[in-house]
């Protein structure tokens, strides 16, 4: 089953007046359902462009984005938001938590604002904040944690309304070579245990290595698609 | 909902600092507001008392003689039952005791009297300063003594030789002299006495035998409206009901005259409107310069928690669960600087009078009105969501994708990309505001036209202000063509962050421009409403003088140390024809066609009759002329160019220069140029109009309406007006006595102490004046710090790339201060030429060409704001400068 | 040569003198004469009346030919005095210490009769009774020396000013008037002083009605005078 399916997808930002500069030409391709996907590039390749249009956050020129079967161009910002919040986890590179929220709270906050019942609520982060082994740290807030601490929330608050599709950027660009190994090593071993579909952006050749598939990026083009082991 | 609350109140005091700020800034502006309008309220509410006081009624009605029931069903019908009453006669009569005699003013009242205000006696010989006094309130003895009893003033007393227990004879009866009265409530609404009072019960009234027939008695009804809470509004409506209704009873010229407070000085009910006006506009200026602190702040805080709404919106949230939460932190603040400044106004209000003790009389409360706490809250929560709105289109335009672009550029720079294509948006964003001062402004000066100009004004202040902005940036890109590096980085910053230095500039000119209008308004309602400095208020006025009694006069004053100030010559006579037209007549004329239109005939038979019975009080009236070497102090020019300095002469063809007071001229329709002929004493005189005088009639000196060229009246039989200065009270009567002697046929005038009450109210309201204008200047000078403290803060990154890149700290000191100290000085200097227009401007439109400048203020005011920016600069950016730059690569 | 020219010039400068004396005779001469007609154009009327007073004769709060001297002069007119000139010399709020004063600035209209109408004001700001009566007297002493007739009008005081002020202010004007031997006009205001109808608002001022009444009340006086004289 195809959970995202990109076809001609094309992005464009003025530059000047008359000269816009293209990032993204004509792009196509598939992802199915529980497939890890890797997308790497140079710095101003357009993959975190590709990103952008794939999470929603930006509108292309023309082509579509469709997952789950719903294209994205056709939603109003606000069915857009809930659809995203449904269906689609994110993880930044600067983890991105709200700073005044405990860990536990940022873990909530997409299941609040998803109106879940506060029962399924507290279970679910409890669940999740075992995953990420960081339930003693649940208490603190984002300024007490470690790097990793925070990316591991990150990846918590991703997981935790149980997305189709997850859409991390650089999750390990942040941290060092240890902690990043380990991070990597518990997003793979989440996503792998759900079956969760996973689309990584990255320039990292250890972390791409590790997705099933790679996609490489050159000139808002890509290259070649070659299966991962 | 919950989860918002919860979210806001967690970003607030994650946000101690900022939320702490925000609520002091936003509650000095809504105290300033609280405080402004309680203080104007309450020294309004004092003075319209001491008007009352003066009056001792809300209403009174006099007459020549006893009403009839007709009239008095009139005075049933329109004030109603809910009322107090007390009856007056008054008359002049020749006193007598001590086998000594001396007109006195025989004032017969009975136990309600006075309704406003209290008699204070002098029994058990206590003095006037001792504030202990037994108070005579509505209290006619209750045990009568053996005669009839009379309350005698002090300056009566010692006229007659009399005192406590002595009998002095009113008509055919004798009174006992009970106590003396050292003050009372006025009795009189004019300024000066032609003699002392003497109290006496209204019951004995018709045994002294003085009141038959051929007598001049006026008789008095005073009322008090009940209850108390009753509005000015109601009072003058009533006033006006009841006199139009009373001379409605009347063919011609109404007999029973209605007064109220606003009666008593129709000057100061001028100088009220001024002041009210201009507390309005100062309490919307404060108001004001608060809400730009706090939109400031507030945008500093809103660019930080920009990034937050973006993490919302990836997590699911919609763009109207952003506004709110935005909304909901800002109502909270809100909220909390209104308790904040309601708990300030209750525990700073009653200190006022304590601060600002000896300035403010002892028996004054200030006390925060009702009606200023209500709008205080209502500004306070809903008007600080006003004030951010503007600010609120950036989260309109806030896109999740900065996320992934985050260490390109901060979310607020991404966003004010995006705005500034935006113009009509960001206008309209700006609505709210504008029409919330409007209503403001409209309510504060009571006038559609004034709050509306009050707002346009400010709005094309704005908008020049801007535009004044935006050519200096092409001047600072010139300047910035210079070989010193400083000079060079510190224009270069200027010019490169357009957007920062034009918003800053508008908001700091605003600022200046705000600081510098109100002294500016306030020196010229001062002016107008303070006594000339230097100018006592005399204490007698001395008429009928005859030429050749001046010298003897002047030397009899002189040996008993007395200075003859302001003889003032006078000739009485008639005004015949201005223009070729008969005076009256140009008044009869106009008259003539309002009826002649005939639509709405009621109204014009109701205005003939009003502009009949005005015409009626100056109809063939006589004036006084008068002339002078030069003007007196008390009087300038405002208009036309100075008399003549050559004294007339008489074969000349040429007609005689007039100058005529501003007033006077407005109120007969008189123009410069106007030629007026004149009957003076039998002799047709021609004249011609050029100038236009303003007199300060508050100086109490001797002025005329009109004042004639030299060497027109120099022969004609005139007399002498002039004043005596102030002097002790027990000096008073002793002069007053040898004069009476000397000169018998010199009338002395006790200046009385309605015009100490008078000039005390006016000094109270020029002290206010000032007082308000300085705190709105520190409020003023409050915003001006957020300001600067928030642009320099924006620049720490700068500040930290100079110094990585080796900067050192006087360098980067030098460079903030040229920044900084060019846009204070710049935005200030044209504040300050920006300001002279516009104050000339409001103060033509508002107080009545109330104008005056002073340039000692507008220079300290562009020295003290670039100060101040200076020195904010300094220890701002010095917390900037100490961090270490190694918060640069952390900040990544 | 020398001695040609010398008597060119001496018959220059003697006709040049000539001619200057001509003109200044003729100048001198036209002056004298215009002096001589002037005065005789001026003194037209025969008898002249001074009605010296206060706001009561110069007619306060009416018009000014609607105050009983302008009203007089018309009865007069009827009765057929053509060459009569009456002179409202009435200032508001003048006191008997001006009269004298007054009286010589008007002696330049030279006139034949006199009417005193002051002393009102003095009595009713209350002023020593015996410094008007010294006044008055002074007047009526200088105007019997200039050859004028003189008319007292006596005044009276509102009974509120107590009984003696009124009978002392009201006996003044008898004495004077015995003392003196002069005409004596008991009350100006009889039939008017008190009646609300013939008084304007302040109770005090005679309105066009009152002043009608004083003129038929005055004109008896004014009559035996011309008629006499």
């Amino acid at each position: 089953m195809k959970i995202l399916q990109v076809k001609n997808l094309v992005k464009s930002y003025p530059q000047t007046s008359d000269n816009p500069l293209t990032v993204i030409f004509d792009t196509s391709f598939d992802v199915c359902q529980g497939e890890t996907v890797a997308i790497t590039g140079h710095s101003g390749s357009g993959k975190t462009t590709l990103m952008a249009l794939l999470a929603g956050l930006d509108t292309p020129d023309s082509g579509s984005v469709m997952i789950r079967g719903e294209k994205l161009g056709k939603m109003d910002e606000d069915r857009l938001a809930r659809f995203r919040a449904e269906w689609i986890g994110i993880i930044f590179q600067q983890f991105h938590l709200m700073p005044h929220l405990t860990a536990k709270e940022n873990i909530m906050l997409p299941l609040e604002i998803l109106k879940y019942k506060s029962e399924d609520i507290e279970r679910r982060a409890n669940r999740v904040l075992r995953q990420v082994g960081l339930d003693k740290r649940k208490d603190h807030l984002p300024s007490q944690l470690s790097g990793g601490e925070s990316q591991r929330v990150a990846i918590a608050r991703a997981l935790v309304v149980e997305p189709s599709l997850l859409l991390a950027d650089e999750p390990t660009g942040n941290l060092d070579t240890n902690t990043g190994e380990q991070v990597a090593d518990l997003l793979f071993d989440l996503v792998d245990s759900s079956g969760m579909t996973m689309i990584v952006v990255t320039h990292n050749i250890e972390l791409a290595a590790r997705c099933r598939r790679n996609l490489k990026f050159e000139h808002g083009r890509l290259q070649a698609a070659s299966m991962g082991n | 909902m919950k989860l918002w609350i919860k979210l806001a109140l967690r970003e607030l005091s994650g946000n101690r600092k900022f939320s702490l700020f925000f609520i002091l800034n936003f509650s000095i502006g809504l105290v300033g507001f609280i405080a402004l309008n309680s203080f104007n309220f309450s020294i309004q509410n004092h003075l319209k008392n001491n008007l009352k006081e003066i009056l001792t009624a809300d209403i009174a009605v006099y007459s020549p003689r006893p009403l009839n029931q007709k009239e008095l069903n009139t005075i049933d019908k329109v004030l109603g039952n809910e009322r107090q009453e007390s009856h007056q006669v008054t008359f002049f009569s020749m006193i007598s005791g001590n086998n000594l005699s001396r007109l006195a003013m025989v004032i017969a009242i009975d136990n309600k009297f006075p309704l406003y205000g209290k008699l204070v006696m002098e029994k058990n010989g206590q003095n006037l300063e001792d504030n202990s006094l037994p108070i005579k309130d509505n209290s006619l003895p209750q045990k009568k003594p053996s005669l009839p009893f009379a309350w005698i003033s002090r300056d009566l007393a010692v006229t007659l030789n009399v005192k406590t227990g002595d009998t002095v004879r009113i008509g055919n009866m004798d009174f006992m002299i009970e106590d003396i009265v050292i003050s009372s409530p006025g009795n009189s609404v004019t300024p000066v006495e032609l003699a002392p009072s003497i109290y006496i019960d209204i019951s004995n009234i018709e045994e002294t035998g003085l009141t038959g027939f051929g007598s001049r008695i006026r008789y008095a009804r005073y009322y008090r409206i009940l209850p108390e809470t009753t509005t000015d509004q109601v009072l003058m409506a009533k006033t006006i009901e009841l006199r139009n209704s009373l001379a409605a009873l009347f063919d011609g010229e109404p007999l029973v005259n209605v007064y109220n407070s606003e009666d008593v000085n129709r000057n100061l009910g001028r100088l009220f409107g001024y002041f009210t006006g201009y507390m309005g506009l100062v309490a919307i200026v404060a108001l004001f310069l608060a809400g730009i602190g706090t939109s400031y702040l507030f945008r500093g805080y809103l660019n930080a928690r920009l990034k937050e709404m973006a993490i919302l919106k990836t997590l699911g949230a919609r763009r109207i669960d952003t506004y709110f939460l935005m909304t909901l932190q800002v109502m909270i603040l809100g909220f909390f600087s209104t308790v904040l400044s309601v708990a300030f106004s209750f525990v700073l209000l009653p200190f006022f009078p304590k601060v600002l003790k000896g300035l403010i009389p002892v028996n004054f409360e200030i006390a925060a009105n009702p009606e200023s706490l209500i709008l205080a809250s209502f500004l306070g929560t809903l008007g600080s969501v006003i004030f951010c709105l503007p600010l609120f289109v950036r989260i309109h335009f806030l896109k999740p994708l900065i996320l992934l672009q985050g260490s390109d550029r901060s979310a607020g720079m991404h966003v004010n990309k995006i705005i500034t294509k935006n113009n009509l948006l960001k206008i309209s964003a700006f609505l709210p505001v504008s029409i919330t001062f409007w209503i403001l402004a409209v309510g504060q000066t009571r006038s559609f036209e004034r709050g509306t100009f009050f707002l346009l004004s400010f709005a094309g202040v704005m908008l020049i202000t801007g535009l004044t902005g935006t050519f200096l940036l092409s001047g600072i890109r010139f300047f910035s063509n210079t070989g010193n590096p400083i000079l060079k980085i510190a224009f270069r910053n200027l010019y490169r962050h357009k957007f920062s230095f034009i918003s800053c500039f508008v908001t700091i000119a605003m600022g200046a421009f705000l600081i510098n209008v109100i002294p500016q308004i306030k020196n010229g309602i001062q002016d107008e409403i303070s006594r000339p400095e230097g100018m006592k208020i005399p204490g007698f006025f001395l008429i009928d003088i005859q030429p050749e009694q001046l010298n003897e006069l002047e030397i009899f004053l002189k040996a008993r140390g007395v200075a003859l100030d302001n003889a003032s010559p006078m000739v009485r006579g008639r005004i015949n024809k201005v223009n070729g037209v008969g005076f009256y007549d140009r008044f009869g004329s106009k008259n003539k066609k309002n009826i002649t239109e005939d639509q709405n005939r009621e109204k014009s038979r109701l205005n003939a009759r009003e502009e009949g019975a005005g015409q009626g009080r100056f109809r063939r009236r006589e004036f006084n002329f008068s002339w002078r070497e030069k003007l007196d102090v008390s009087e300038t020019i405002v208009k036309g160019k100075p008399l003549e300095d050559t004294p007339w002469n008489f074969h000349d063809d040429k007609p005689l220069e007039i100058s005529l007071e501003e007033g006077f001229a407005e109120r007969f329709h008189l123009e410069i140029g106007d030629i007026m002929l004149f009957d003076i004493q039998g002799i047709p005189l021609e004249g011609r109009v050029v100038n236009f005088r303003k007199v300060r009639w508050n100086s109490f000196q001797p002025n005329f309406f009109i004042l004639f060229q030299k060497g027109v009246l120099d022969d004609a039989p005139c007399t002498y007006l002039a004043s005596v200065p102030q002097m002790p009270a027990s000096e008073k009567m002793p002069l007053q006595n040898a004069m009476a002697g000397k000169f018998p046929n010199i009338s002395v005038l006790d200046v009385n102490q309605t015009v100490e009450q008078l000039l005390d109210i006016t000094d109270r309201l020029t002290f206010s004046i000032n007082f308000m204008a300085w705190l709105a200047i520190v409020a003023g000078l409050v915003v001006l710090f957020s300001i600067v403290r928030y642009e320099t803060r924006t620049r720490s990154m700068e500040i930290n790339l100079l110094k990585v890149l080796g900067a050192g700290f006087n360098d980067i000191i030098k460079i903030t201060f040229v920044e900084f100290g060019f846009m204070g000085f710049s935005a200030s200097l044209f504040a300050v030429i920006l300001s002279l227009g516009c104050s000339y401007g409001i103060s033509w439109l508002f107080f009545g060409n109330l104008w005056s400048f002073r340039w000692e203020y507008s220079l300290f005011s562009i020295f003290s704001i670039t100060v101040i920016s200076l020195f904010t600069v300094y220890f701002a950016s010095r917390s900037v400068i100490m961090q270490k730059p190694v918060v640069l690569l952390k900040s990544a | 040569m020398v001695k040609n020219m010398a008597e060119k010039l001496n018959l220059l400068t003697s006709s040049i003198l000539i001619f200057l004396t001509g003109i200044s005779f003729f100048t001198v001469c036209f002056i004298f004469i215009l002096t001589l007609l002037l005065p005789q154009k001026c003194a037209g009327a025969e008898i002249t009346i001074l009605f010296l007073g206060d706001s009561l004769t110069a007619g306060l709060g009416v018009e000014q030919d609607e105050a009983y001297p302008a009203l007089l002069e018309k009865m007069l007119g009827e009765k057929g005095y053509e060459d009569l000139t009456l002179v409202n010399a009435g200032i508001s709020g003048s006191t008997t210490a001006s009269a004298i004063s007054r009286l010589k600035w008007y002696s330049r209209v030279k006139p034949d009769i006199l009417f005193l109408a002051l002393g009102a004001n003095d009595g009713l700001r209350g002023l020593s009774l015996e410094a008007m009566e010294k006044n008055l007297e002074k007047a009526i002493v200088a105007a019997l020396e200039s050859g004028m007739k003189v008319i007292l009008a006596g005044m009276e005081i509102p009974p509120n000013y107590g009984p003696e002020y009124t009978s002392n202010f009201r006996n003044v004007f008898k004495l004077l008037s015995e003392k003196h031997n002069i005409f004596f006009m008991p009350f100006l205001l009889k039939d008017v002083a008190g009646e609300q109808k013939y008084n304007q608002a302040d109770g005090i001022h005679p309105n066009a009605e009152g002043h009608k009444i004083i003129a038929s009340n005055v004109f008896p006086y004014i009559n035996e005078m011309v008629k006499n004289k």
